[in-house]
């Protein structure tokens, strides 16, 4: 069963959400948005990544003397996924730690 | 460098390690993260090595779960030979002492559970009880051989008084556990605004 037969989480979701507007987005980035520790959003980035639901590379880093960067963005098929599954509101608040927990 | 960078920096190498071949470039994707981070590095670096053990299990965790249950055992026995001291202070004291050090190290089982997944915290109380008096009951009857009658007592009172006791103890703990845990919850940047 993938993401298009089942209902993605919420959490899922919410990833997919924070990289709607298709640039390349950090992980420090998404977590930020979505709230999510690295320990959640680590395993969700790897599970999109592999139903080919985003694309990742490495970007040069900004600042000097920093190390390179792993970013993402969605791929079709994951906008795809976010358009047959729009993130609902209350998940957006639910999202917070308080409420992830 | 700070000690919690440093410390945060060696967390994430840990975990480069645990972690399978194919999830190394994640593991530098956190370590790469964690140079932009200029507060919540030890939390960064926790939840990185968590991810780093979840893949490692998910690769070969039926391994690890028969070293784990073969080392039980030992475990156990180097658990209770550490205790030792703890019980003969106890005994010097009464049975009470004893039974509140049992409920004590229950309740802080279950607040130790509860405050990291407050969610589970009454269904992993309430299976914590039911394990370990299922447990109980299988020494009792099968290599004890006692037979369920008058003999059977949890903390010198009838089973379902001393079970009861141990359920609302463990109770109490994971309701501690997940209080504490949803107090100290920062709210989150989206949450602020």
């Amino acid at each position: 069963m993938n993401l298009r037969q089942r209902r993605p989480s919420a959490q899922t979701l919410a990833v997919l959400d924070a990289l709607r507007d298709g640039g390349w987005s950090y992980g420090l980035e998404i977590a930020r948005i979505t709230g999510l520790k690295s320990g959640s959003l680590y395993p969700i980035l790897v599970r999109l990544d592999e139903r080919g639901l985003l694309e990742s590379r490495w970007l040069e880093p900004e600042r000097p003397n920093r190390p390179p960067r792993h970013a993402y963005r969605l791929t079709a098929a994951g906008h795809a996924v976010l358009r047959d599954n729009p993130l609902p509101v209350p998940t957006i608040s639910a999202l917070t730690p308080k409420g992830a927990v | 460098m700070s000690m919690t960078a440093s410390l945060s920096r060696a967390i994430l190498k840990l975990a480069g390690w645990v972690a399978p071949p194919n999830r190394q470039t994640m593991c530098q994707a956190m370590r790469a993260e964690l140079d932009m981070l200029d507060e919540g590095r030890l939390s960064w670096a926790l939840g990185g090595l968590a991810s780093a053990m979840g893949w490692r299990v998910r690769v070969d965790g039926l391994f690890w779960a028969a070293v784990l249950t073969a080392a039980l055992p030992i475990w156990s026995r180097v658990t209770f030979r550490a205790e030792l001291p703890i019980y003969d202070f106890l005994e010097g004291l009464n049975a009470i002492a004893t039974y509140g050090y049992w409920l004590l190290q229950k309740a802080l089982l279950c607040a130790l559970l509860a405050a990291w997944r407050p969610r589970l915290a009454v269904p992993a109380a309430i299976l914590y009880v039911v394990v370990s008096q299922a447990g109980a009951a299988l020494y009792w009857i099968h290599v004890l051989h006692w037979t369920w009658d008058d003999r059977v007592h949890i903390m010198d009172a009838p089973p379902v008084v001393g079970i009861s006791a141990n359920l609302c103890w463990c109770l109490i703990g994971a309701w501690a556990g997940a209080t504490l845990r949803r107090t100290l919850a920062k709210p989150s940047p989206a949450a602020r605004a």
